[in-house]
């Protein structure tokens, strides 16, 4: 039987679609072990929460290009879960260790309920106009603050120049 | 900024006559440190969070000079309609003997009003809307973008007492 699900898609960094993260230095390809160690424990997910579904290596000419994604799922609650979205892209002189990356990051809410009772699904929509739109505006922030955070540990690493808070 | 997934924007830029934003060029020593004092003063003068700060864009370069772009989103809530919305972009390159940075400001102003709901799509609806936003907030908006124009005459004026007080640095 088809179950009817309701989905709510909620983008962490509205009105902004991504954060951006340039680098050009010495020893980028370090930003890969950076985060594959890190995403764990920074989300604090199990192992089942995070996943690297693409790796590409290119080193047929006089650099090395490098390419990475990964996501990140943690339950916010019952009905809403952050999934998050990393996309590095780089190269490294293979003489010099030096060179660049660029990552991408974006973030969403997905609160989603599944019912084929309609009163039920009505019932739903009311609280969730009522309480839980406020706990989802909640979730909305802890989840941007999170990929800020995120961005300034990378940041730390690569000892740029970051906004301390006081 | 309205928490809704339809929503009629109305966006107004503060400075209404063209170019319609502030830019700022500065010439001279300790570029770099612009980026983090320019953060303070704009968390300090429009008075905001640093979660009210967006950092979309940033950009990186280290070698014998620093290379750096960065833009900002800035949300300062005025109520729960209306909020001031600034795009900043900030460029630099240099060392810490010589270098050059530019900055835009562009500030606006934006009222949401949700249209989530099917009472908010309603004629009736959208006719007290209409009548409410034109007898009373209009004035309201009026106000909030003269405070708009105001903070941002401020954030220019903090620039060019950093800009002095990074030339004396040297």
């Amino acid at each position: 039987m088809i179950m009817v699900k309701i989905e709510v898609f909620d983008d962490c960094l509205a009105p902004a679609r991504f954060i951006f993260l340039n680098y050009n230095g010495k020893a980028p390809f370090d930003v890969y072990q950076k985060i594959s160690g890190m995403l764990q424990n920074f989300f604090e997910v199990s192992s089942s929460g995070v996943g690297e579904t693409d790796f590409r290596w290119d080193n047929s000419g006089p650099n090395d290009d490098f390419y990475a994604r990964w996501w990140v799922q943690k339950k916010m609650a019952r009905a809403t879960t952050m999934w998050v979205h990393i996309m590095v892209q780089g190269a490294k002189s293979r003489e010099t260790n030096e060179g660049h990356f660029s990552i991408r990051i974006n973030a969403e809410n997905r609160t989603s309920m599944k019912s084929n009772n309609p009163f039920f699904r009505a019932l739903w929509w009311t609280y969730m106009y009522l309480f839980y739109n406020k706990r989802r505006r909640d979730y909305l922030k802890q989840c941007n603050d999170l990929l800020y955070e995120l961005r300034d540990e990378l940041k730390e690493h690569y000892n740029l120049q970051q906004i301390k808070g006081e | 900024m309205v928490y809704a997934r339809t929503k009629m924007m109305l966006q107004d830029n503060c400075f209404q006559k063209d170019p319609g934003d502030v830019q700022m060029k500065y010439v001279g020593p300790h570029v770099a440190k612009i980026y983090q004092r320019f953060f303070e003063i704009i968390k300090n003068v429009f008075n905001v969070p640093e979660s009210a700060i967006q950092e979309e864009n940033y950009n990186w370069g280290k070698g014998v000079t620093e290379k750096f772009k960065a833009n900002w989103l800035v949300h300062k809530d005025i109520d729960s309609f209306t909020f001031i919305y600034v795009k900043i972009q900030m460029s630099g390159e240099g060392t810490d003997k010589m270098g050059n940075a530019s900055i835009r400001i562009k500030p606006y102003l934006r009222t949401e009003y949700p249209q989530d709901t099917l009472w908010q799509r309603s004629v009736f609806y959208e006719f007290v809307r209409t009548f409410w936003h034109r007898t009373f907030y209009h004035n309201k908006r009026d106000e909030v973008m003269e405070d708009c124009r105001q903070l941002t005459a401020m954030v220019q004026k903090k620039l060019q007492e950093l800009f002095r007080e990074l030339r004396e640095m040297a």
